[in-house]
């Protein structure tokens, strides 16, 4: 359903070129669980913007359920991006000035949904990773923990197809971290595909398969018996 | 989409209250300043438009080839032309003169007119005026007054000013006009004058019929048989009513043939006409409105540019905060232009806040605004749409180029930038922020230095550009008797008097050459035959003001004196520029016997020609008789008792109140004696009150830039305290890994300080070279004028280094000051 044909991404400045991809190749099937591991520097994020259609690659195909996306414009990415991608983020990057059913809300306002939908997928959503009674609260008012299910349910209100989280559990301690994770492989059970980058093993082993970059390149791809 | 904009943006807004009031505050100061000259400006082109078809109405004028190709334009007319039109033209509906009448008018213990500051409140017109001139009526029917003699409309003003009420008909005023009493009847009452019409009426407010036997209007139709036809040239206003519709263009080609038929025209003067709403603006006739206009609305316009500048840089710093929500919305597919809108809408919440309370602020400062410019702004934007469109126009502008900046940039960031990348973002903005802050402070400083050389020029000019002494100098526009010269002496409070015609500042009738001109020529050495400046004076005069003479000797008694009635001194004084246009070397070269002129025919009338000037007994420094930015003329000073019409006294300056009783008890005891006809009252002023009158207009714009500058300054700091913010948030990183690496606060806060002062200094070093030329240029326009300030300069760079400096000192010291791990874990 995803598939990644060669990719490359090289990054330019007036002296120095970093191939943060050299030829990467991946297919990732629908419902499928990925996690994406490597030291720093060896091209996660790269490969997971180019994933998210946050960035295009500068050589190689990428079939986005079916679309080869890889020469398409910022304009027909952000279309896409539209409802097909739900994004997790380390930081949680929550607006401050939203409340928390705000938050969660801006997943769906750009596709001219109705309030009345809106509401309803807010509330199901909030329901789901079990914040609904926080729902007036402002970001600082929110533990760690409490800010990262708001961007799960952020990330998973638009029923995306794809679902990419970078290192979600990075700033959570162990029990929240657990929470989180717990939340991602329920969400992939009921049919999301979930790419995950993480540094911790024991979060990787959560996922079916596990492919380690170093350098911009595969290194190895580790297949669990689920 | 829209509530989900408005949430996070009031949220935004309210979480930073302070930035968010002072970039409307600081908005707001711009608009209001911008509006009050808008409506200063508006003002100066509906002059006379409160008279009813005043698009019909024209005002004849006369224009004169004056010396250098130059021609002198007045409203003045010669009498007669009025009928002569009324015949001539076909398209006139109506035509009247007026002309402004002297003399004071008595009510109980109220008199007006007398002190010279005062304005004569009286016009006498033709008696179907207001048929041309169709004015509000309260009260009577001034068409119907003014067929009488003796009979007067009033505006309300002088109504309420004389009797208390608003319909005084029937009620009745004395006049004393030139030794002529005169009871004159209230027959109507009209509306007041508003102040934008004061070049037709001038704040008079006495209508009085051109029928009454004492009026200048009447005595032009009816000469006095007794004496021949008085000397001044008669002259009245005159007013014409066209058929509507009907343009000027057959009146103007006509009125040159008219012209021929007039009593002492001579060929080269034209007639002319203007319409009456357009003398105002017309620099022929008001030489100083396009240097008015020009710079209310360059100040205005410096001041809405930097509260503009400093509006943007409030709104990026603030909106630089937002990159993560940029960031998120982008992720969720938000277009572009959806965030453009939400930092544009923004923008227009911010802008109508600062319009509202501009319009507010506006309303607050107008009438003071009015009462200093002498301007009839009105601000009524309930009654006026267009003036409400404008204003919401203004708004949408301003919103679109304050809005613009921060909605293009910051829209235009990629998610991935928005989240990631924030720094490379905001680092970028920063740079133009502190080029904007440059920008206001180049602003500031060129306005500071020109309020500066205003200042300094202004009292070098009421000072030093005078050179004499005219403290505690009173001056009597009166005749000059022996007799009363010798009573006024002996008055306790008076050390010294002096007789002069005109006085040393000049008479009304002083003009461009700095003293009153007089046509007549003096011949130089090498025969050449050049204009001087004549000024009348006694053998006391000068010393009076302290004038010390350079070479030779002052005028005698000997000049001067009951002896010698009937003749004028043969000696004179010359000043330094006569001295020199002569073509002596040193003042005491120029002493002695020489030919300046054979005969002196426009001396005295009916006296002995044949007395010419033929020696020079002294030289005196050049002083200034006028504004500095005259050049002093070549003068020369006579004496001729036949011609003083001014005394001068100098007073000791205690019991200043009873002194001046004693002058006028004086005055009256000796009226009549001295060859002065027992006019009303007696007119005085302190020399000091003329200078500043004189300077008065460099005053008001003295205050104006000060006031524009203040406004500069804090609009400035406001703009600096937006930059701090930005820094400090931009910079914490930096701090922290400084600090971390060893650095002290001192250290930062040198770093900060530093940062601070950059735009300052860059804008102080782009300001000078401008201001100076501006300056430079300005200061040309003055005969007498300062050297350049120089010391102004570094003196204005530290001012406003100092007081930046100080607004943000605060700020910086509390980013230096915090610990490295908070500043570290800032991002």
């Amino acid at each position: 359903m995803l598939k990644l044909e060669n990719v490359s991404k090289i990054y330019r400045t007036a002296e120095v070129e970093t191939h943060a991809l050299g030829g990467v190749s991946l297919e990732v099937e629908a419902g499928e669980f990925l996690a994406i591991m490597g030291p720093s520097g060896c091209g996660k994020s790269t490969l997971l913007n180019i994933l998210g259609l946050l960035d295009s690659p500068d050589s190689g195909h990428y079939w986005f359920f079916g679309e080869d996306v890889a020469r398409y414009s910022e304009k027909q990415l952000t279309q896409l991006r539209r409802g097909g991608v739900g994004f997790v983020f380390q930081s949680f990057n929550l607006v401050d000035d939203l409340n928390v059913r705000e938050n969660v809300e801006v997943s769906l306002l750009y596709r001219g949904m109705g309030g009345a939908e809106r509401r309803r997928r807010v509330a199901a959503a909030l329901e789901r990773v079990g914040l609904s009674h926080r729902a007036r609260h402002l970001p600082n008012q929110l533990s760690g923990g409490q800010q990262q299910r708001v961007a799960i349910a952020r990330a998973l209100v638009g029923e995306p197809k794809l679902i990419l989280a970078d290192e979600p559990t990075g700033n959570l301690d162990t029990e929240n971290g657990a929470a989180v994770m717990e939340m991602l492989t329920e969400i992939n059970r009921a049919g999301t595909t979930v790419i995950m980058v993480t540094h911790s093993l024991v979060h990787a082993a959560q996922a079916r398969r596990t492919v380690k970059l170093l350098d911009g390149r595969v290194v190895s791809e580790t297949l669990l018996a689920a | 989409m829209f509530r989900s904009a408005l949430a996070s943006t009031l949220r935004h807004l309210l979480r930073g209250r302070l930035y968010a009031a002072i970039a409307v505050f600081g908005l707001a100061v711009g608009l209001c300043a911008a509006l009050l000259a808008a409506l200063y400006i508006r003002s100066q082109y509906s002059f006379e438009h409160f008279i009813v078809g005043y698009q019909d109405v024209y005002q004849v004028t006369t224009i004169t080839p004056e010396e250098g190709g130059h021609k002198g334009y007045s409203v003045t007319t010669p009498p007669q032309l009025a009928a002569l039109m009324k015949q001539r033209f076909p398209e006139i509906t109506s035509v009247s003169r007026m002309a402004f009448q002297g003399g004071t008018l008595r009510r109980g213990d109220l008199e007006l007119g007398g002190r010279e500051a005062e304005d004569a409140p009286m016009i006498a017109v033709d008696p179907d005026f207001f048929s041309t001139v169709p004015l509000a009526v309260l009260a009577g029917d001034p068409l119907a007054t003014l067929a009488l003699p003796n009979k007067v409309v009033l505006t309300r003003e002088f109504a309420r000013r004389f009797f208390g009420e608003d319909s005084p008909l029937g009620g009745t005023l004395e006049a004393e006009i030139g030794g002529q009493y005169a009871t004159l009847t209230v027959g109507a009452v009209i509306d007041d004058i508003p102040l934008n019409s004061t070049r037709l009426f001038e704040g008079a407010g006495v209508f009085v019929s051109g029928e009454s036997a004492w009026t200048r209007l009447y005595s032009y139709a009816h000469p006095p048989q007794a004496t021949p036809q008085s000397r001044p040239r008669p002259y009245a206003r005159t007013l014409v009513r066209l058929q509507p519709g009907s343009g000027p263009e057959s009146l103007r080609m006509g009125l040159s043939e008219l012209a021929q038929q007039l009593p002492d025209w001579s060929a080269a003067e034209k007639l002319d006409l203007i319409r009456i709403d357009r003398i105002q603006t017309d620099p022929n006739y008001n030489w100083s409105i396009t240097t008015d206009i020009l710079a209310t609305a360059g100040l205005a316009l410096v001041i809405l540019l930097i509260a503009g500048v400093n509006f943007v840089n409030l709104l990026t710093a603030r909106s630089g905060s937002r990159a993560l929500e940029i960031g998120v919305r982008k992720l969720s597919g938000a277009g572009r232009w959806t965030l453009a809108l939400q930092f544009v809408g923004e923008a227009f919440l911010h802008v109508t806040a600062a319009v509202v309370l501009a319009v507010a602020m506006t309303e607050l400062l107008l009438p003071y605004v009015k009462a200093f410019l002498m301007a009839d702004a009105e601000f009524d934007y309930w009654k006026e749409p267009a003036l409400l469109g404008w204003l919401l126009a203004g708004t949408v502008l301003i919103t679109l180029l304050a809005g613009f900046w921060p909605a293009f940039v910051l829209s235009r960031m990629s998610p991935l930038g928005a989240i990631h990348g924030t720094r490379l973002a905001r680092a970028r903005g920063g740079f133009l922020r502190q080029l904007l802050v440059a920008v206001q402070f180049a602003l500031l400083v060129a306005l500071i230095l020109r309020t500066g050389a205003t200042y300094l020029q202004r009292h070098f000019g009421m000072e030093q550009a005078l050179r004499f002494d005219t403290d505690q100098v009173l001056i009597l526009n009166t005749g000059c008797s022996p007799g009363r010269m010798a009573e006024l002496r002996k008055l306790a409070g008076v050390l010294d008097a002096a007789c002069s015609l005109p006085h040393l500042l000049g008479g009304e009738g002083a003009s461009a050459g700095g003293s009153y001109r007089t046509g007549i020529e003096i011949r130089t050495r090498d025969g050449r035959k050049l204009p001087v400046a004549l000024v009348v004076i006694d053998d006391r005069m000068l010393q009076l003001y302290g004038v010390r003479l350079l070479a030779g000797r002052g005028l005698t008694a000997d000049d001067f004196g009951e002896g010698v009635r009937g003749r004028h001194s043969t000696r004179v004084l010359i000043n330094e520029s006569a001295m020199r246009v002569l073509g002596f070397d040193s003042p005491a070269a120029a002493l002695g016997p020489y030919p300046l002129m054979e005969d002196t025919p426009w001396l005295s009338e009916g006296r002995s020609a044949g007395a010419g000037f033929d020696e020079i007994a002294g030289v005196v420094p050049d002083f200034s008789m006028a504004k500095a930015n005259h050049r002093i003329a070549p003068t020369v000073f006579y004496a001729d008792p036949q011609q003083f019409t001014t005394i001068s006294l100098k007073l000791n300056g205690s019991d200043v109140p009873d002194t001046l009783a004693a002058i006028k008890r004086v005055w009256k005891n000796t009226r009549g004696r001295g060859g002065d006809a027992p006019v009303g009252e007696l007119s005085y002023v302190f020399y000091d009150d003329r200078v500043q009158r004189m300077y008065y207009p460099m005053l008001a714009e003295e205050r104006i830039l000060g006031v524009m500058s203040l406004v500069a300054i804090l609009l400035a700091l406001l703009g600096m305290l937006g930059l701090a913010a930005s820094a400090a948030d931009q910079r914490t990183r930096e701090i922290g890994i400084r600090k971390a690496l060893g650095a002290t606060t001192g250290d930062v806060l040198r770093l900060l300080l530093l940062q601070f002062s950059r735009p300052v200094m860059w804008g102080n070093l782009v300001a000078w070279p401008v201001a100076g030329w501006l300056i430079h240029r300005w200061l040309d326009g003055f005969a007498y004028h300062i050297d350049m300030p120089l010391w102004l300069f570094p003196a204005t760079a530290f001012a406003t280094l100092l007081v930046a400096l100080a607004t943000v000192g605060a700020h910086a010291v509390r980013v230096a000051r915090a610990r490295p791990v908070a500043a570290l874990r800032h991002e």
